[in-house]
């Protein structure tokens, strides 16, 4: 009896010790980090920029062909154009923009979905930094980075879900949800002049920042002040605002000569003297089949490469002259035959392409016109992605200049853009009035082929869509030899995704 | 865990009884007892089952060659005809056309004996005398796919025990072959149970169980519906005119590589348009997806009596378990090509232990019996996880890392996840007739932010023998038993809340090889327990000896709902493989409340002859009682579902498919009326595109989903499910069979959907697309009262197929089903032949699983969630197998 008296208090002793410590329950993760980990420094919180660029450039959704920015030049600038022509008959709702008010469809909400990402981290930091340890200089220039970011988000979303400036009575039609702090909660739509007054206010405050930060870039990758005037200039010229557009191209290019015929020739997928901006890509970073590069690279071994490759349109090669350096990147099939409802290449003419270019990947088909601009650094699609070149920003200022009424200076940039960099050492420019305009664009499309600006250009400039078969004079397959204006397509503005309509309640005030 | 392992499995409807268990029971307790050496002496038997599989439902009802030919030259034409109308303003422009190009332009594939030009007429039907050619035998993927399965299953087991101990063990080894290529499973498994009681006061016990099992696994799960591994996506899916292996088009024969070996068909030669470059037959062979995994599970225990009527029990277990899985993808064809090669290796680390100090006071006066507990647990829950990935292969097939030179990844993190309870329970009978019990506890969980981390639970419940009252002593013959109980119980649930679940997180990912982090998780301090309450009250009786009756009635409830809620995608999304914005929360309640009944008889009951038959039946209600203040006025649409007071969460909400226009052929659905305005304009609202809208008489439909309405669609959950049973026994026999049924509740089908919509992108079609609509019916007129038909099918147009193929109520399909879940018929050996043999019992078995699923819908599995939602997917696997039991 004594031994189980003993025991007992043994056993209360137990019960008593059994208790845990307190901090029993505090476990970390080590997968992620907490935020108050991101915003403790500075260093930290430069990781959050490196974590923007990271979501330009990375698979996304689970399904191939959606890997931040490059998906934006593919699917949305690139594919609906007037100029890309690709023999996918299965494509024909994309290329054919007959999406734009399928409100439930994976293509009408990614870019909702992957600029407001972005966004929503760039609010984020714009919300903690001034609370991080570290200098102000650091400080400035991490919130003039992630203003960047979102000026460039929201401007790239206004060219998708809004309409274009000409139609959009000076800025009252809808613009967007309008988020500059970290709500997550109901807003409704702003009008699209608010959403370039916040473009606008959102670079003006970047530059401010850069500039008395006095910090510089190290990375082609990352946004810095040249980065914001280029936004800036786009941005300008796409609400019509020239004189704005002209100043902004002329600072963005400061710095960034236009590249050499040789760098021209070299595939589009390492940043050279011209790059403003990029995404950073590696093989060890690889996006695999996803990458942009996967679906265009003339080398990749990407079936979407080797069985699909990406052709220039017959009409725009053809105004292309014989001693423009340009028109050496695409297959020319005169003296051959193909397959003329299609573009497949004779053995003669594909033997030709492999001759031509030797890197054409070994089991790859051609195609009359394929193109051999853009190619990868390794397979099957790694490659750093332009976003920014000067070549563009020369292109901005003709535009500017022209409606500006300055014949001269848009001659003038067309002319430094296109014979002084070597790039056709014949060019030379007189025209003036519509004619000009015309030679811009038609420049537009040469220089910026498959880089993504094609029916960004129509939408803004309130073109139509006019592809032409063989028969016609073009190289379209049927299904995809299609005409359309400015005022078919529902106005060429992609819907506001149900993703975003389901769960916002304050979207639904109609504007005009 | 080896079955043969199990003494019996018990479930714990009651509440009282499942708040001992904590968050753990949130969804209930099956509490499994595994077996111990009884006290008679020494025994050992030996369990023996061989079966085997095949798929036991059946496919969906597809197109052949021809048929499909034909349809998809329809879908070709008529996609002209709209598409492009001003080039092709005729039937007949547009049919020749297509009789030009959709080889050449669509299916790529000529796999007839005449040439791509000449296969159709001007109708678009094949011509006379076009006929697949014969080398093409080989359409049919699942025949590359589906085996004949084999399962093998020993065990061995011993126990003894004597007045102080107990010993039992077991060992077993089993080994199934799925009817999938690729799928398979070995187990070898070993358990033991020692219990002494050295002395009167103290007992004390060790259970040990492990198990190395080692499976190679094919991905078919719902959740890669799409993906290309998934053999029932892609043999589900492929055109037939799509063949596994390489043919000479011209002639239909194999293309036979240099040792005349047939040659898989990658689709490159002929650029086939869908899943080119993929090949589910020649990938899974090639391809490797293996588990190892070790588990080891142990519990202690030691039971102290003291002073009489305390006993003070100390109780941990832990459980291990290693696992690694190792990946190979082949340099040649799918995931791998683009790597020249791939394998991975990921190992993870569980280890998870409890432990329990729990103090019992037991005291009985006269006829009144008293039971007190006091307990304290903590729980602890590690896993590790650590990855390595690595591309470019040197010897083509190696699958062990070294064979490959680059390191593309090497990652690895561990996650922690810890519980505190303290508990109490107070019980008291009188005389075993009138219980009575209440507990109390209070649990903390890692998962909450510290502020809100602890919850209080309680139970309590009571019951009455009735049979053992003075005043039922003379139905004793009639009334066996009967009891009536009611409980009410509330436990905590934590398990829908991520390990971190409060904390504003940031992915890390690299760039440039740097770190690279953004936003993952919303931060939510203020979530808390969710809490699953439980109310039942039952009648049980067992009635002249022969019947067993049960009837209960229950209202489970989840309060404070632990939810991700959707934000407007605006908010910035959280995941970059959804494209969804979430937070968490805690969000409102729900009750399943409903009605079981369970009953059996003996019909006959003599010596040699038993029968006996039972029913099972539930009928279940499932009712969101409160949502959140702001919510509540529009509920929280999640995909096919909308949460809102009042319904279901497997209510549907969904576009209102409301027929088939048969002067136009589209689909039409009820408008939204709620954005949008037809005719005058109203403040507020947009004007309704005409280009969508069809007026009939004074109603107006809408031909694309985008303006179309949702509303609420019926639910995913039956009116009444179940089981019935019966078995008979003669003599040495015994014959049993058991059936499952669900009537009501309907199944959003996908795999159907898909099979339904006919697009440029050639994918197999359900023969339903036969019905399409087809021209204008003969006397229809634009105010015909039939104008709509609501069971129709949609006109069958390329570039349509989005809107008239949209997902809707068209796609919601009657859910019922009948399965014949298992058939079993066994002999036992006569005494007389055992003796002979030296051994105590000899039994033999035969048995089906999954003999027959009947459903409305020829290929859908209904069970395969509970959501309601169907979609490409493993189904169940009838199961044929023999067995024979030997005790010693």
């Amino acid at each position: 009896m004594k031994n189980i008296r003993l025991l007992t208090y043994l056993l209360v002793g137990v019960l008593s010790w059994s208790s845990c410590s307190e901090d029993y329950l505090d476990t970390k993760p080590t997968a992620e980090s907490a935020t108050t980990t991101i915003f403790e420094t500075t260093d930290n919180a430069a990781l959050a920029i490196n974590g923007i660029n990271k979501l330009m450039t990375m698979q996304y959704l689970g399904s191939q062909g959606f890997n931040g920015e490059g998906t934006i030049k593919m699917y949305y600038g690139n594919y609906p154009g007037n100029h890309f022509y690709v023999n996918l008959t299965g494509w024909a709702p994309i290329i054919n923009s007959d999406y734009h008010e399928n409100i439930s469809s994976i293509y009408l909400y990614y870019p909702w979905y992957y600029y407001y990402m972005i966004i929503g981290n760039a609010n984020f930091i714009i919300e903690n930094i001034d609370e991080a340890k570290g200098t102000d200089a650091e400080k400035q220039f991490i919130k003039a980075q992630a203003l960047t970011f979102r000026s460039y988000s929201y401007f790239m979303l206004s060219q998708l879900y809004c309409k274009r400036w000409s139609d959009s009575n000076n800025g009252a039609s809808e613009g967007l949800v309008l988020r500059t702090d970290i709500s997550t909660g109901d807003q409704p739509l702003s009008t699209l002049k608010q959403v370039y007054d916040q473009i606008y206010s959102d670079l003006d405050d970047a530059i401010a920042l850069y500039t008395s930060s006095g910090k510089k870039r190290t990375n082609n990758y990352d946004p810095d002040q040249n980065v914001a005037y280029a936004i800036y200039a786009r941005a300008a010229i796409t609400r019509l605002d020239y004189s704005k557009a002209s100043t902004m191209a002329v600072n963005a290019r400061t710095g960034y000569p236009l590249m050499s015929n040789t760098e021209y020739k070299a595939g589009f997928y390492t940043p050279n003297k011209e790059w403003i901006w990029s995404s950073y890509g590696a093989s060890d970073e690889t996006l695999y089949f996803y990458s942009y590069f996967s679906y265009i690279a003339y080398n990749s071994s990407a079936s979407a490469v080797r069985t699909y490759p990406k052709c220039i349109s017959r009409e725009l090669f053809n105004k292309i002259p014989a001693t423009d350096v340009r028109r050496s990147l695409f297959l020319d099939p005169t003296g051959y035959t193909y397959t003329t409802s299609t573009g497949l290449a004779s053995a003669a003419l594909k033997t030709q392409a492999f001759s031509l270019f030797p890197k054409l990947y070994s089991t790859a088909s051609a195609y009359a016109y394929m193109q051999f601009k853009i190619g990868a650094q390794d397979l099957p699609g790694v490659g750093n992605l332009n976003h920014f070149r000067s070549s563009e920003m020369y292109l901005i200022e003709a535009e500017a200049k022209q409606f500006l009424s300055d014949a001269t200076g848009a001659q003038n940039a067309l002319i430094a853009l296109n014979k002084d960099s070597g790039r056709d050492p014949n060019y030379t420019c007189t025209k003036t009035g519509a004619s000009l305009l015309e030679e811009i664009k038609t420049y537009r499309a040469i220089e910026l082929w498959g880089e993504g600006f094609d029916w960004f250009d129509l939408k803004r400039w309130g073109d139509g869509v006019s592809r032409k078969n063989y028969a016609a004079g073009g190289n379209f397959v049927s299904t995809l030899d299609v005409t359309y204006g400015p005022a078919d397509k529902n106005n060429w503005v992609w819907k506001i995704p149900e993703k975003e309509t389901d769960y916002n309640k304050a979207i639904g005030t109609v504007l005009p | 865990m080896n079955p043969q392992d199990i003494e019996n499995i018990t479930v714990l409807k009651d509440a009282a009884s499942s708040a001992l268990y904590g968050n753990r029971a949130s969804n209930g307790v099956i509490l499994i007892t595994t077996k111990k050496g009884k006290t008679d002496g020494v025994g050992l038997r030996v369990n023996i089952n061989q079966g085997v599989y095949n798929r036991g439902l059946k496919e969906y009802d597809r197109l052949g060659a021809d048929d499909y030919m034909e349809v998809m030259w329809k879908g070709y034409r008529n996609n002209l005809m709209t598409a492009q109308a001003a080039k092709y303003p005729t039937a007949e422009l547009a049919g020749a056309e297509a009789s030009k190009s959709l080889v050449s332009n669509t299916l790529k594939y000529n796999i007839y004996n005449k040439p791509e030009a000449e296969l159709f007429d001007a109708n678009g039907k094949l011509v006379a005398g076009a006929q697949v050619h014969s080398g093409y035998n080989d359409l049919d993927w699942y025949e590359d796919i589906e085996r004949l399965g084999h399962r093998q299953d020993y065990t061995v087991s011993g126990e003894g025990a004597s007045a102080k101990s107990n010993y039992f063990f077991s060992t077993g080894y089993l080994d199934e072959k799925g009817y999938v290529e690729s799928s398979d499973f070995k187990r070898f498994t070993g358990r033991t149970n020692i219990n002494i009681t050295p002395k009167k006061w103290i007992k004390a016990g060790l259970s040990l169980a492990g198990s190395h099992q080692v499976s190679n696994n094919t991905t078919g799960d719902a959740g890669s519906a799409t993906t290309f591994i998934n053999p029932f996506y892609y043999a589900r899916n492929v055109a037939p005119i799509y063949p596994v292996y390489l043919h000479d088009m011209t002639t239909g024969d194999f293309i036979l590589d240099a040792n005349g070996a047939k040659q898989f068909d990658r689709g490159s030669q002929y650029a086939r348009p869908q899943n080119l470059d993929r090949h589910i037959v020649w990938e899974t062979q090639l391809n490797m997806d293996k588990t190892y995994r070790n588990t080891l599970q142990s519990q202690v225990f030691m039971d102290i009596n003291f002073l009489n009527d305390f006993t003070f029990s100390l109780k941990g277990d832990m459980n291990t378990r290693a696992t690694e899985r190792q990946t190979y993808n082949n340099a040649t064809i799918g995931d791998g090509a683009g790597n020249s090669g791939r394998a991975s290796r990921t190992f993870y680390r569980y280890k998870i232990y409890t432990l329990q100090q729990q103090l019992n006071w037991n005291k009985a006066i006269n006829l009144h019996n008293v039971d007190l507990f006091a307990g304290h647990e903590s729980y602890n829950y590690n896993y590790a996880y650590t990855y390595g990935y690595k591309t470019t292969e040197t010897f083509e097939g190696g699958t062990e890392l070294i064979n490959f030179t680059n390191i593309t990844s090497l990652d690895g993190y561990q996650n922690n996840y810890r519980t505190e309870s303290y508990l109490s329970r107070a019980r008291y009978n009188y005389n075993n007739k009138y219980f009575a019990e209440a507990s109390f506890r209070r649990d903390g969980s890692s998962r909450f932010y510290k502020d809100n981390r602890w919850g209080n639970f309680w139970s309590t419940g009571a019951s009455w023998t009735i049979s053992k009252e003075d005043f039922m002593a003379s139905l004793q013959e009639q009334v066996n038993m009967l009891k009536l109980r009611a409980s009410y119980g509330e436990v905590g649930n934590d398990a829908s809340v991520d390990y971190y679940g409060y904390m504003a997180l940031y992915a890390m990912e690299q760039n440039a090889n740097k770190g690279a982090a953004f936003k993952t998780q919303n931060e939510a301090l203020d979530i808390q327990w969710e809490t699953s309450s439980s109310f039942g009250v039952a009648l049980e009786g067992t009635f002249f000896n022969r019947a067993n009756l049960s009837l209960e009635y229950f209202d489970k409830r989840s309060q404070d709902l632990l939810f991700d809620i959707y934000l407007p995608l605006s908010a910035g999304g959280t995941s970059t493989s959804t494209a969804e914005a979430t937070i968490t929360k805690n969000l409102g309640s729900v009750s399943n409340r409903g009605l079981e009944l369970i009953f059996d008889v003996d019909v006959i009951k003599t010596k040699d002859l038993k029968w006996n038959l039972g029913i099972n039946a539930t009928t279940l209600t499932n009712k969101i009682v409160t949502l959140p203040e702001q919510n509540r006025k529009n509920g929280i649409v999640s995909g096919t579902k909308k949460y809102m007071e009042g319904h279901g969460i497997y209510d549907f909400w969904m576009f209102q498919y409301e027929g088939v226009d048969q002067m136009t052929g589209r689909s039409l659905y009820k408008p939204d009326l709620e954005k949008y305005y037809i005719g005058e304009a109203v403040e507020g609202k947009t004007q309704f595109p005409a280009a969508y809208l069809v007026t009939i008489g004074d109603k107006n439909y809408s031909t694309y989903t985008t303006y179309a309405a949702k509303d609420w669609s019926g639910s995913a959950i039956p009116d009444l499910f179940g089981s019935f049973s019966t078995s008979l026994s003669y003599k040495s026999f015994d014959l049993s069979m058991i059936c499952t049924y669900s009537i009501g509740g309907k199944t959003l089908d996908y795999s159907y959907q898909s099979l339904m919509s006919v697009s440029a992108t050639p994918h197999a079609i359900h023969s339903d697309v036969l019905n399409a609509w087809d021209g204008v019916p003969a006397g229809m007129t634009e105010t015909s009262a039939d104008r709509i038909d609501p069971n129709g099918v949609p006109v069958v147009n390329y570039g349509l197929s989005t809107f008239n193929d949209a997902t809707s109520t068209r796609f919601l399909l009657d859910a019922s089903y009948l399965v014949v879940k298992n058939i079993g018929l066994n002999y036992n050996f006569s005494k007389n032949f055992t003796n002979r043999l030296d051994i105590s019992n000899l039994s033999a078995s035969l048995s089906v699983e999954n003999l027959a699923t009947f459903t409305k819908m020829r290929g859908m599995n209904p069970q395969q969630s509970y959501a309601g939602t169907n979609d490409n997917a493993f189904v169940t696997a009838r199961v044929f197998s023999l067995g024979i039991n030997i005790k010693l």
